[in-house]
Order: C-alpha cells, then structure tokens, then sequence
C-alpha cells in the first residue's frame, strides 16, 4: 500500500497501476534469480565450449594431487614411486600449496566471469527480440500514418466540395421556402371555399333524394304520417327539416368521425351477433334504430343477418339505398310501435336515445321489450356523461342533442321495464396522447384521467 | 546613501533585447525613487553592432536627476575566437546537460569568456573605487563585464541574470557566479526554478523574485480598433500568438496544433491570428488561420483587446511581457510546460492552460475553445490579479528596493526573551562529526545562541578532527562558570550523568536511540551500549524538566519513557549549506544520463543497505542501466557492511552499485544534484536529514513507513509499507523516474514541506526552549541553589 500526505497525487491510482504492472509483467524476473537466462536456454558457447573448459581447469587446479598413473609399473616398484612421490608431492606443498589455491581462484573466478557473460547474452537476447519487434511495427504504424494523411487530404477536399455544394443547397431552401409561404398563405381560403362548396353539394343531393323520393312514392301516409299534429305518438324529430338534413350530413363526417372509424367501433358489439347466431337461432331480424350512414347495417350483412334501417334523414337513407342497405324512412319510435310482438331478434339504436326526452326514452324501452324474441338482444349505445369533457363540452356539439343519460339510470330502467342481464359496457376512452401526463402527480393526474379521459360513450346490452 | 551601480555592457533607450530594457527602465525607476544611480558601460552601442569599436564617447554622462552614466572604451579581443567557440556552443544542444553531467568542452567557454565583450578599463575603475558605491547590479550574466567585475565586488554585488535554458548557462564560470553573488535578483519565479535547478539550492535563501513591469493600454480608454485590413476582430472568435515568429519561438508547433484541432472539428467558426516581426508568413485560409505580420501598437492593442484567449507556445523565456500584457486584458493564456517562466504564473494563478507535445496542444486548443464564457472570464481574472503584482512597475521596484537591503536572514522576528538572566548557554553532546546531523544541528543551535547574544559553547566527548574548531572535548570544571546547559542524546554517554546533575536550568534533546535489536545480530557492543542508552534515556527523563525531540516520533518515545510532557525541535536543514560549486568529478562520473538512485545513510543494519542493494537488483530488470549510489560512512570490519559488500558482489552488482563512503559536501552536493531518485529502506530514523535534503535538490522520495519518516516527509515523497514486494516497489521507482506528470506534482509537495525545515522556521523552536530555560532560572532553579 502506497501513502502521501501529497493531495496532488491520487495514490490509490498509483497503487493500483503498480500492482497491475507488477502481476502483468512478473514473469520478466522468472529465472532472474538464478542465472539462467530468461527462457532458461542453454547459452550458446562463443568460441568452444567455456564451461567444459572451466571444468577442465578445475579438474586440474589442485597441484598437490597426483595425476598420473603408476599402473604400469609392477607392484614393488609401483609401492616405491607411490611412496616417493608422494614424498616429493609432500616436500613441494610448501611450493604449490600457494599454487593450488591460486588456481581454485583464478578458476572460480572465470566461473563468475563466465555467468556473467550469459546474464548479458541473456539480457541483450530480450533487447534484440524488443527491438526485433519494433521494427516490425514501426514502419506499419508509420504506413498507417501515411495513408491516414492522404485521406485527411481526400476528405477535406471532399469537405471542400460539400460546403459549396450545401451553400447551393441552402440557396433553393431558401427559394422553395418563400415559395411555400405564399402557398401555405392561400390554403385556408382554399379549404375554406372547399368547405362550403361541399355543404352545398350536400344540401343538393339531399333535395335531390327527397325529390325522387316523392317521385317514386305514390302517396304520403295522409292520416297517420301527418304526425306533428298527433299528440298520441310523439315523434322523435319533432323540428328537423329536410333543409338541415344536409348540414347533418356534413355534420356527421365532420364531428363523429369517418364511415371506417365507425364501423370498427361498432365491430365491438360483433361479438353479441356471433353469440346469438351460434345459439342456432333461424331467422334472425335486425333492426337498427337511427342507422345513419348505415356502418352497423353493413356489418349485419356481413355476418348474414337480415337487417333494416330506419331513418329519418332523407340524405343518410339516400346513401343507404346506394350501398345497396335496407332502410325505411320512419320516425324511429313510430317504427317500432307497428311492429308485432317478438319479431325482431337484435333492436340496436347507436347515439339515438340522447335526442330523446325522457318520457319518449322509456316508451321507446317498453316498446322494444315488446318487440324482442325471447333471448333477443337490444344494445344502445350513447355518450358518457361521467366523462366531465363530453358531459360539460362535447356533448353539446350536436345541436339536436336532447338530454345526457346517466349510465345507471339508462340500466335501471332497462332492468324495471323487464329486460333480464341488463350490463353497461364503457368505450372509447381518450386515446393516450391526449390524456394527462402522469409524471410529476402520478396520483392526481390518475384521479383527474378517470374524470376526463374515461370512456366517451357508454352502451347498455340487455336480453329478453 | 553611496551610489547604486548598474554594470552591463550596452545602455541606451532605444535598445532592443530583454536586458537592455530592464536595465533602463530599473535604473531610470530606481533614480526616480530618489536612490543615487550609475550605470557603468562600455562605449560599443548595441548587441547587433561590432563589440570592438567604441561608438559613443568615453566618460561622465548625466542623463537624468540622480542617474549618471560612466562610458568605458571597450577592450580589444578576437572576434572571430568568440564567434567560433560560440557558433561550437550554439550547436550543442541543451537536453545533454540537463543531466548535470560532463559539460561544455572547456576550450570552447574558456574562449567565449575570454573573447567576450568587456572592458579593461572598467575593470580598473570598480577596483579602484568600489567602496564608493553602495552596491553593484550586474545584468545580465553572460557577458565579460559580470565575468570580470562581479568578483571584485562579490560581497556587495547583485546578479540580475535574466536567464534562460540555453547553452551558456550551463558554463561552470556561471554556476560560479551564482554562487558568489550576494543576491540574485529574477524577472520570474520561473527563471528562480530554473536557476535553482540548475545551480542547486544554495543560492535559494538569496534569490529573490522581482517580476518587472508590464505597461499597457487595457485600462485607458484607448478606442480599440474594430478591425485591421479589412478583417472584422471585434466579432471574430479568435486566439492571438503575438511576438517574433520563428522556429525557436514555436511558432510552427502552435500552427501545426491548431490545423489538427480544425480538422478535428470543422464546424467551430474559431480562429487563430498571429502578429508580430518575423519573415514567415503563416496565413491558411482553410484552417482559419491569418497571420498580419508586423502591427502597430494601437493595432496589437485592440488585437488583445478583442481575443478569446492569447496562445505563448515559446519555451524559451524569461519572463514574457506578452503573457503579462494579455492577463492586465483580462485573457485567460496557453503556454508551454516547458517554459518554466510562463508556466509557472499559470500553475500559480490559475489564469489558462498548459501543455507540451503536439498532442497535447491540440487537446488545449479544444478545450479552451469549449470552455464557456464564465470560466474564461474567471481564469483571465486570476491572470489579471497576477499581473498586476508582478507585471506592475511599482510592485516591481517596491520588491527591488527590499531586495537590494536584504540580508537573507530569516524575517520572523526576534522574541528576545524578556528579562534575561542566563549568560553562557553550553552544549553537550557525546560528539561532533564532520556531516552529522545531530552535530550540525548543535551548531545551528549555537549559532543562533551567540545571535541572541548568549555565550555558547559545545563540548563533546569524541571530536573529529575535521571539526576541531567547532567544539572542544569536555573536561571536568568546564561546566562550573555555565548559566544552562542543553545535553543532546543519542547514544550512551558519559556526558550524560554529568548533564543529569547539572543544578541548573537544563533541556535535554533526545535525537533517538536506534533499537538494540538492529545490530544484535552484528555486533554485541554497539547493541548494549544502545540498550545502555535507552536505559539511561528512562533515568534522564526524570532529570530534566524540559524535554525535546527532533520529531514527534521521538517525543512520544519520550513519553513512553516516563516522560510527563516532551516538545519539538526540528533539525535545520538550511540550503545555504549548498553555496559551493559541487564537485565536478563526481558529475562527470554518473552524471551521464543513466539513472541514478540514491540513498545517504550511514552503513548500518538499521537503514537496511542491503535490502535496498537487493531491491535495487530486482528493479534492474527494468533499467539495466541504471545505478544505485549508496553515499555514507561505514567500518570495513563491520559485519553489516560486509554483508552488504558479499550481496553485492554475488549478484554481480559490482558495477552498478557504488558503495561512496564518507563523502565532502562538494561531493555531496553533486550527488544529490545527478540523482533522480532517493529511495530508503530504513527501519529506523530519529529524523531523516537526507529526506529534506533530497526535496531541496527536487529528488523526488520514495521511502520505507518506518519511525521518523512519515513525519519529516511530510507531504513530501511516496510512502510504502510493504518492502517484501519487490516487483511493485521496481515498477513504483521506475515510475517515479519517468512519470513525468507524477515527478512534478512530487516536487511540489517537497517544495512546499522543505520550507517547513526551514532555519527561519526552526529557530521558533529555538527560542521557545531558550524561553524555557529563562523560565527555568527565574523560578529558582540556579546552579547557586542549595
């Protein structure tokens, strides 16, 4: 562990890039302690072997010793020049004794220089593989830089080329966008004479309708048809002319949403027919109450269901009959009262019942209790007022809207009027992006979300 | 007051150079303050004008109130001598002296200093009357008329060198001439590091940083032109390089750095503008660069007016009126780590970057241009506050006029003790040795004893016959006519039981007794004599009152020992001790570019010689080249040593560890001055007198945590614990040798703790125990008391 009191130097960095370096690179002192060379080879004699000569030295260093053999002499002999010799030997030691130990020095004092010799073999071995090594690398890092200059070159002249050719560029921007600004200024009038050349296209067509219409029709329903004078049967439009049929029609694209927006929410209740068919009911009728612009109709027909529209609406029922789609020009209620009891399998009225008054809302419920088969299905579906934003605001963009019911109530009566499983489906809530952000108050944005961005229509689904 | 005289070779307004100008502007401000002034030159005119002809007329001239100059015909000598060896010395290159090693080849200075410009009448004058003169200013220093005259008048002269890292610094004529001035008087603190580096810091206490002045036009109200040849520089983002423009001025290094930083990020609308005299035009249009050549003032005025920041890449100043002049602007600046005159102000002030390489230009050109508007103003306001003390001409001439007055003698104020009583102050220790720290630090003592006005002597027990004049060998009586007496003790001594019954005011300082058990294994003598004295350190502590250590750790040994209380005495490590020319055989030898570590100790088992020999073998492997210098005194017979000696010798380390011995200060000094690393194994220090002396040469420490060490360290040096790990410890050194970032923040910290050992700050201590004593008489313990 590493101390300073020096608080310019951050230690326990220092600490740890030693002890890095020291475990990487450990293995440069392995053998280091012994002298063998790194990587333990044998070093290669210079000129001869140097240690083989050095051994041979020693072998010899000791000058009092005997080194030659007396062997060939026969044994009395041999005793004798063994004796004499080693007299002599003994006599001389006073001479050689200096010598031998001269010889034991000057001989391990060429071992030393010898190790020496191959530590530094060793070492300029690592140097030279080092360098070796270096020089390999060298002249690529140096081709590298080489070529990494010439692209520098190549791209700033490309650079070059596509600054010029950006002032260009921004030069059109420039061009184009005062173009666009004189265009961009003169759309809103364009949209707005759009606009009124398609409410009087509408208006056309629906007197157009109403005149065929009365062309194909041989006469008007005099006695019970005059309606607005009967007080017995309250008609539902009591104050619709034909003259603002056509700005309801323009109304409707324009505030309920397109024909294929509507139809996949009506798909919703798709699941209700299905289950109805697949009970193996024969004969199944269908009448759709308010059919507009005729979604529901179509998807009916799609499931084989024979079904019929009833309108009021001269130019709705108009382009019913142009999709090819059954509907009767009829006051709703009137319609359903001069059906006969449990004739008709599903009765559906969508975004109906709020042009109504209360009163006529509960005949109208009874009367379509009466109508149902037994286990028909009646589904009316109207906005919510729970959701404050279609209670308080929405709710009032259509002009004939009557009165907002609430939910509870709409099944309450549904219930006490006879209906059996009476349930409230909730739909279409606000989608995501229109919601409150739920960040920074989780907790009150959930509560105000459930207040203003809940379900924007309600249905009730009840069975006979 | 006699006159002040200001010797240099040319003198004029007009004159170009760095000298010429400080001269007149010092010469002209101190003769404004009333001084009398002279300025004694030669009648040759300038620099760039032939140094053999007098241009301008002998004799007296009075060229303003109290400023009077003195012509001197020139002395004929060979020109074409000079400009040889001079062109020989301007080819060599200053990075092979750096190593403090074998010089400039003596025929070529002996020839440039003996054909330089001088004037042999002028020599005669200053012989004849220098006692007519209050002090003599020799600016600058490479010229014949300070080689000849500064050592006339050595004890009153004052060096105002205006050096740089060139060639002629490096003469040994130069190295002497620091040595002998009185003062040294530096345009920077900068060319103080440097002139500390290179001469050793003997000549620190007598160097003073004087800065000069700056004059510029950021305050008036001057209208700062908007632009120049049609090129808008009030709106235009842009760094500045001002001044000459040339290769030694590093300008290409600049221009090369800010191309790759262009390339680097082409969007960045900055720009880079230089001005200034020079034939090289560096304008690229492509890399937003603009050179406008040579400006007027009012145009490089409003230049520096305008810019972001200003770039000094030169490493060869020093002192840069450009730096100075961009910060009274308020502009943050870039320099050159190099260039120890602009890159100290920087560290200093905080007032911009730094950086060397290319690389690392590039990397200060990119980070200055993202730095926001806030933290640019911020560091040019640092810049600012530093100007203004050193670039400003009345801090400047306050600083000279201290200057030229100062004694060098530590400024804390003398407490002299109130009511005195006591007399002789005398000194005991059991010996004075010449280089030993316990004896240097008696006679540091005494010295400032006798500078209070005490009578003081030591004696001793053993005298080296080096120091015969410093102390005598006690003899009985000798203590009978002394008022108080200090023992210092550190080894068993007979001294010791006649200090313990010494009746009068006494103070013991324990300088540490190096544990028994070190030597157990080597020598049984030493080791009882060191038990006896820890023995009798328990019986002294009850005989004296007044305590003191040279450290904490030896305090607390004090404590341990019985002691109820024990202060602090540092040991004076004081850098004049370094005021000779070292010794140039020594240099010569390892001052040849290998590495060299270095331990001064001596031999002893408890400094562990021969734990760092086999530390030393293992950090070979990773400098073969390098060098271990063991410097200290050793007994041949001694077990230890000759263990050493074997461990030496059988890893075949024989040549490349050099067991110095007892060595001369001269010798001493130039160790410390070629050496690059001071490592110790000790496991014992009672203080560690060549830990600070290492940090006054800027050898960075690396040391064993043991006893003493910490503590005198300081935050100076790297501390381990662990010395078993060798591997680690030979990657530490071989870091602290070549991180170069790593040896500079070291140096800092050792800068800064050195100072803590300062005599001045010492001699607080001093006077406490002085004080002690005192107090010790007044209440009744005299040596008359029964």
């Amino acid at each position: 562990m590493l101390e300073t009191a020096n608080n310019r130097i951050d230690i326990q960095a220092l600490d740890r890039q030693v002890m890095w370096e020291a475990q990487k690179y450990s293995y440069l002192w392995e053998g280091a302690g012994s002298l063998s060379p790194v990587g333990s080879e044998v070093p290669e004699p210079i000129d001869g072997n140097i240690a083989d000569s050095i051994a041979a030295a020693a072998a010899v260093a000791n000058v009092e010793s005997p080194h030659y053999t007396l062997d060939r002499y026969k044994a009395p002999l041999r005793w004798l020049a063994r004796g004499a010799a080693r007299g002599v030997l003994y006599l001389s030691s006073i001479v050689t004794h200096a010598q031998t130990h001269f010889n034991y020095h000057v001989v391990s004092g060429l071992d030393l220089v010898n190790r020496r010799f191959e530590r530094i073999d060793a070492t300029n071995r690592l140097h030279a593989g080092i360098i070796g090594w270096l020089g390999d690398v060298l002249p690529r890092v140096g081709d590298q830089v080489l070529a990494i200059e010439k692209q520098m070159v190549a791209v700033t002249a490309r650079l070059g080329q596509m600054d010029s050719r950006l002032s260009q560029a921004d030069k059109e921007r420039v061009d184009h966008g005062q173009e666009l600004e004189l265009i961009r200024e003169r759309l809103p009038r364009l949209e707005q004479q759009m606009n009124a050349m398609a409410e009087q296209l509408a208006q056309q067509a629906a007197r157009l309708s109403l005149l065929e219409r009365v062309a194909r029709q041989p006469q008007v329903k005099d006695g019970a048809g005059a309606g607005a004078g009967d007080g017995a049967t309250p008609v539902i439009n009591a104050n619709a002319s034909s003259a603002l049929d056509g700005l309801y029609m323009v109304f409707e694209d324009h505030f309920r949403g397109s024909r294929e927006q509507i139809r996949e929410r009506l798909g919703e209740y798709l699941p209700l027919v299905d289950n109805y068919l697949a009970a193996g009911h024969e004969e199944v009728a269908a009448v759709d109450l308010g059919c507009g612009r005729g979604e529901w109709l179509q998807l009916l027909q799609s499931r084989g269901v024979k079904a019929l529209g009833i309108d009021s609406n001269t130019g709705f029922l108009g382009q019913c009959e142009e999709a090819g789609l059954d509907v009767v020009e009829s006051d709703a209620l009137e319609y359903i009262i001069s059906l006969p009891d449990e004739s008709v399998a599903i009765i559906t009225g969508f975004h109906i019942i709020e042009h109504l008054e209360f009163a006529v809302l509960v005949r109208l419920v009874d009367e379509v209790q009466r109508v149902l088969c037994k286990g028909g299905v009646a589904i009316f579906e109207t906005p919510n007022p729970k959701n404050l934003i279609v209670g308080a605001c929405n709710f009032y963009a259509d002009p004939t809207h009557v009165r907002q019911i609430f939910p509870d109530l709409l099944e309450f009566v549904m219930q006490s009027r006879g209906f059996q499983s009476v349930s409230l489906r909730y739909l279409n809530p606000h989608p995501q992006e229109q919601q409150l952000a739920t960040e920074e108050a989780p907790i009150l944005a959930g509560q105000l979300n459930g207040l203003l961005s809940c379900a924007r229509d309600f249905a009730v689904i009840a069975y006979k | 007051m006699k006159p002040i005289a200001f010797v240099i070779p040319w003198y004029g307004e007009s004159l170009k150079g760095g000298a010429e100008q400080f001269a007149w502007q010092f010469s002209h401000r101190l003769a404004d303050r009333g001084y009398a002034v002279e300025v004694l030159t030669t009648c040759c005119k300038s620099f760039l004008e032939d140094w053999n002809s007098d241009h301008l007329a002998q004799g007296e001239e009075t060229i303003a109130p109290d400023l009077l100059v003195r012509r001197f015909k020139v002395k004929v000598r060979s020109s074409q001598d000079f400009h040889g060896a001079n062109m020989r010395l301007l080819e060599l290159s200053t990075e092979q002296f750096r190593t403090a090693g074998p010089g400039i080849p003596d025929r070529d200075a002996a020839l440039f200093i003996q054909e330089n410009i001088r004037s042999g009448a002028m020599n005669e004058f200053i012989e004849k009357n220098h006692d007519n003169y209050q002090a003599f200013i020799f600016i600058p220093y490479m010229y014949g008329t300070t080689f000849d005259c500064l050592p006339i008048v050595a004890d009153k002269a004052y060096l105002h060198p205006c050096l740089h890292d060139e060639v002629y610094a490096y003469l040994p004529q130069v190295e002497q001439l620091f040595h002998s001035a009185r003062g040294i008087l530096y345009n920077s603190s900068g060319e103080k590091s440097l002139a500390e580096a290179l001469y050793g810091p003997g000549i620190h206490n007598k160097g003073v940083v004087v800065g000069g002045g700056v004059e510029s036009a950021a305050e008036d109200e001057l209208t700062h032109l908007s632009s120049i040849g049609g090129v808008d520089i009030a709106e235009a983002r842009y760094f500045l390089c001002l001044g000459r423009r040339d290769r030694t001025k590093n300008t290409d290094l600049l221009v090369q750095a800010f191309r790759k930083f262009k390339l680097s990020d082409m969007s960045n609308p900055i720009r880079l503008f230089l001005a200034g005299p020079g034939t090289l035009n560096y304008t690229d249009e492509s890399c937003d660069i603009l050179d406008f050549g040579l400006v007027s003032e009012q145009e490089k005025e409003s230049l520096l007016h305008h810019c972001l920041a200003l770039m000094q890449p030169s490493s060869n100043e020093s002192y840069s009126r450009t730096l100075m002049e961009a910060w009274l602007y308020g502009k943050p600046v870039g320099v050159h780590r190099h260039c120890l005159a602009t890159c100290e102000p920087v560290e200093q002030s905080g007032g911009g970057w730094i950086a060397d390489s290319e690389p690392a230009w590039v990397a200060l050109l990119r980070e200055a241009t993202g730095t926001d508007g806030n933290a640019m103003d911020a560091m040019g306001n640092n810049g600012r506050m530093y100007a203004r003390e050193y670039a400003s001409w009345d801090a400047a001439m306050d600083r000279y006029e201290k200057a030229l007055d100062i004694t060098l003698q530590p400024s804390a104020d003398l407490e002299t003790p109130a009511g005195r009583r006591l007399h002789k102050i005398v000194q005991l220790t059991a010996g004075v040795t010449y280089g030993d720290a316990i004896s240097n630090q008696a006679m540091f003592i005494r010295d400032h004893l006798r500078h209070l006005g005490y009578v003081s002597d030591i004696h001793v027990e053993v005298l080296d016959p080096q120091c015969a004049a410093e102390a005598t060998v006690y003899q009985p009586g000798l203590l009978d006519d002394a008022d108080a007496v200090i023992y210092h003790h550190s080894i068993g001594s007979s001294l010791s039981t006649i200090c313990a019954e010494f009746p009068g005011p006494k103070a013991l300082i324990y300088h540490n007794i190096t544990p028994a058990h070190f030597y157990a294994p080597y020598d049984q003598h030493v080791a009882s004599l060191l038990e006896d004295g820890r023995r009798e350190l328990v019986a002294m502590v009850g005989a004296f009152s007044c305590l003191l250590g040279d450290s904490d750790y030896n305090a607390n040994e004090l404590l341990d020992a019985g002691a109820v209380k024990a202060g602090v005495l540092p040991i004076a490590v004081n850098p004049d001790a370094w005021q000779q020319v070292p010794c140039q055989s020594v240099l010569d030898r390892f001052g040849d570019g290998r590495r060299n570590i270095l331990f001064v100790g001596r031999i002893s088992p408890n400094k562990c010689q021969e734990e760092l020999v086999l530390a030393f073998n293992h950090y070979r492997v990773l400098d073969p080249e390098s060098r271990l210098l063991l410097v200290g005194g050793y007994d041949p017979e001694d077990k230890y040593y000759r263990q050493m000696i074997h461990s030496i010798e059988a890893l075949g380390l024989g040549e490349d560890v050099h067991v110095c011995g007892k060595v001369s200060q001269q010798e001493l000094h130039a160790f410390y001055r070629c050496s690059h690393l001071f490592w110790s194994m000790s496991e014992h220090e009672g203080f560690g007198v060549p830990l600070v002396e290492s940090m006054w040469f800027d050898v960075p420490v690396m040391a064993y945590k043991s006893s003493a060490v910490p503590e005198t360290l300081g935050e100076g040096g790297i501390l381990f614990d662990d010395k078993r790990n060798l591997t680690e410890l030979a990657f530490l050194a071989s870091r602290m040798l070549h991180d170069k970032l790593l040896r500079s923040n070291l140096i800092a910290g050792q800068r800064s703790r050195r100072l803590d050992f300062h005599p001045g700050r010492v001699q607080q201590a001093v006077h406490s125990l002085v004080a002690e004593l005192e107090r010790q008489c007044e209440a009744g313990v005299s040596r008359n008391a029964v």
